[in-house]
């Protein structure tokens, strides 16, 4: 799936799940940085 | 109850020799399976057997021992794993059985293949208990009427039939117990037997995560901030995000001491100061950053107690009853409505932090009041509020040239109010006079600006002041200051002379930025053929001692205007004239 400019990507649940789960993992606070960094890695 | 269980005889076939050659085998199994359940394999190398008998000086070739346990299969196997022949049995004296049970009935198959919940027969429904007619009016009770007609009682009975009605009872009671006994056993029948349907598979829909690659990290921040900012599980306080149940609570106390804290230090703090000083936790060890948190995110939720005042670097917080910030002499509504003409001014999109530095004119109201426009270029220059709502902000103002540093507050716009910044009058005070050039530039920390004026040598003149003493009047006093000036704008007395013992305009006047423009032209204009005429720097500084007018705004008042008060003035550059008497 690719985000075309004119429509603002949105995330499923799975990627969801993904940041609750790094979230959950995490026992300090997370930048959105960091988040933003593992969904690119759960991409890859 | 104790039991001791009775150890089984080994019976082993083939001749004596075999047999006497498998009892000793088997005894070396039982030693070596000392430790092991009656029923567990037990697997051993004929090599290793025929080694351990040979260093017990009965030695027995690998052939004797295969042959021996050939002729007992009931209690000896002989398996081939990796070119080597091994023994099984086990301590119980029989091959054990190498298949596992079935199992019909798993844990993991309960769950993936779930059994329908049982339908229970519908309940009938339970008649709702009502009060009795007769008892739901007042008047009825007190009354006692009616009561023949609304209890029943049953048929009357005569004095004179007695038997006939006990013998109509008597044949009306039988009929109803066979009924009421037939049908229930019919029910039992039908459900008796009832139908299985069959088991439900639940499909689950395989969602792939979203591919990112193309997404640049301003779009993906905004699909985070959206999708778990709606999650009630996750807390969030501006760029920091964790789980709601990991960040610590603050108890009632604690929000109590920091409430206290605040009104002790009598302005606002940092979530660092209240962490470190209120909570207890050292900077630098590992649960500081999550007490930060903590502490902001569950102040964020206290609205009534505690409000946010930061920004993302400067994360101030504040509390009901500290002293206000900057000046008293109007209130802050008041400011706000004054300018109120910034908000056409101001971008629709605006970009925060996106100039580096902005220089300023001051001007005589800003000087009175320590105050800075909040118009498009302090816009782009200052942040956005961090958090949903937030009023205002309280920024650090540091003056590299008189290491000060000051406590400003930025106020938000809001739908009917201007913004502006407050908390400058003792820099003002200190270093400028109205008219003084400034220069305010940003740092890395987005709470944090450098604000620096032009240091020229020792000047004096005589400059235009309000005396509050008595009756508020404008006077000229000899002043003396050391900042660069626009020569233009500076309110010096030679310039601005009729301004000596005015009074400020009533508060009716002050409302209509076009009487403004008049009153200042007879303040300030040249007469010429009837009308006065002024130069646009000229007006727009006098007009900014009453009332605070942009240029754009004085512009647009002087170019639209519909009465004919205002026009150009064709013999000078840049110049308006005004006929008197006409206020538009």
């Amino acid at each position: 799936m690719t985000a075309s400019p004119a429509q603002p990507i949105a995330l499923n649940d799975e990627d969801l799940t993904y940041l609750l789960t790094v979230l959950r993992n995490s026992t300090q606070p997370m930048t959105t940085q960091q988040l933003i960094d593992a969904l690119r890695g759960q991409t890859r | 109850m104790v039991l001791q269980q009775e150890k089984q005889t080994v019976r082993f076939a083939g001749s004596p020799k075999d047999r006497e050659l498998a009892a000793r085998v088997f005894d070396l199994v039982l030693i070596h399976a000392r430790f092991m359940s009656d029923t567990a394999p037990v697997r051993i190398s004929l090599a290793s057997i025929a080694e351990f008998l040979d260093q017990r000086s009965t030695p027995a070739s690998i052939d004797e021992l295969r042959a021996a346990l050939a002729a007992s299969p009931k209690v000896f196997a002989l398996e081939q794993i990796d070119d080597e022949t091994v023994l099984l049995t086990s301590r119980a004296g029989q091959v054990p059985s190498l298949v596992a049970a079935p199992s019909r009935h798993t844990f993991a198959q309960r769950f993936m293949t779930p059994l329908p919940k049982p339908e229970r027969p519908a309940q009938p429904v339970r008649e709702r208990p009502r009060v009795y007619p007769a008892w739901a009016t007042l008047p009825s009770i007190l009354e006692g009427g009616d009561e023949e007609e609304d209890f029943d009682f049953g048929p009357e009975l005569d004095g004179d039939e007695p038997a006939a009605a006990s013998a109509e009872l008597i044949e009306i009671v039988p009929e109803p117990v066979v009924t009421e006994t037939s049908e229930p056993e019919a029910a039992v029948i039908i459900e008796a037997e009832p139908a299985i349907p069959p088991a439900r598979t639940i499909t689950l829909p395989v969602a792939a995560p979203t591919d990112v690659t193309g997404v640049d990290d301003l779009e993906l921040a905004t699909a985070i901030q959206q999708r778990l900012g709606a999650d009630a599980r996750v807390a969030n306080f501006g760029e920091h995000w964790m789980m709601e149940d990991r960040v610590p609570r603050l108890s009632r106390g604690d929000l109590r001491r920091l409430k206290d804290y605040l009104q002790e230090r009598e302005q606002p703090l940092t979530d660092d100061d209240l962490s470190q000083v209120v909570l207890g936790v050292r900077p630098g060890t590992a649960e500081f950053e999550l007490t930060r948190f903590a502490t902001n995110f569950r102040l964020s939720r206290e609205h009534r107690e505690f409000e946010f005042v930061g920004t993302t670097n400067q994360r101030f917080w504040t509390t009901s009853g500290l002293p206000a910030i900057g000046t008293t002499r109007r209130k802050p509504n008041e400011l706000g409505t004054d300018y109120r003409f910034l908000l056409e001014e101001l971008a629709a999109e605006p970009a925060y932090r996106s100039l580096p530095a902005i220089d300023h004119t001051l001007t005589f109201y800003e000087y009175v009041h320590g105050l800075l426009p909040y118009d498009a270029r302090l816009q782009a220059l200052l942040p956005a509020p961090l958090v949903p709502n937030q009023r205002s902000a309280v920024l650090t103002f540091e003056c590299p040239q008189s290491f000060t540093t000051y406590l400003v507050e930025l106020r938000y716009p809001t739908p009917n109010r201007g913004g502006y910044i407050l908390g400058l009058d003792d820099f003002y005070t200190d270093h400028l006079v109205p008219g003084a050039l400034i220069s305010i530039s940003r740092t890395e920390n987005d709470g944090h600006y450098r604000v620096e004026f032009i240091a020229e040598s020792d000047e004096n003149a005589r400059l235009l002041e309000l005396d509050e003493r008595r009756t508020p009047r404008y006077v000229f006093r000899p002043t003396s200051f050391r900042c660069g000036v626009d020569p233009k704008t500076l309110l010096t007395e030679e310039k601005f002379g009729r301004f000596n013992g005015e009074k400020p305009v009533d508060e009716k006047i002050r409302r209509r930025p076009e009487s403004v423009v008049a009153v200042t032209f007879e303040r300030v204009g040249d007469s010429s053929e009837g009308n006065l005429s002024a130069e646009f720097a000229t007006l727009l500084a006098g007009v900014n001692v009453e009332r605070p007018i942009s240029a754009t705004l004085l512009r647009t008042v002087l170019e639209n205007d519909d009465s004919g008060a205002f026009s150009r003035d064709p013999e000078k550059e840049d110049a308006y004239t005004y006929v008197p008497g006409n206020t538009p």
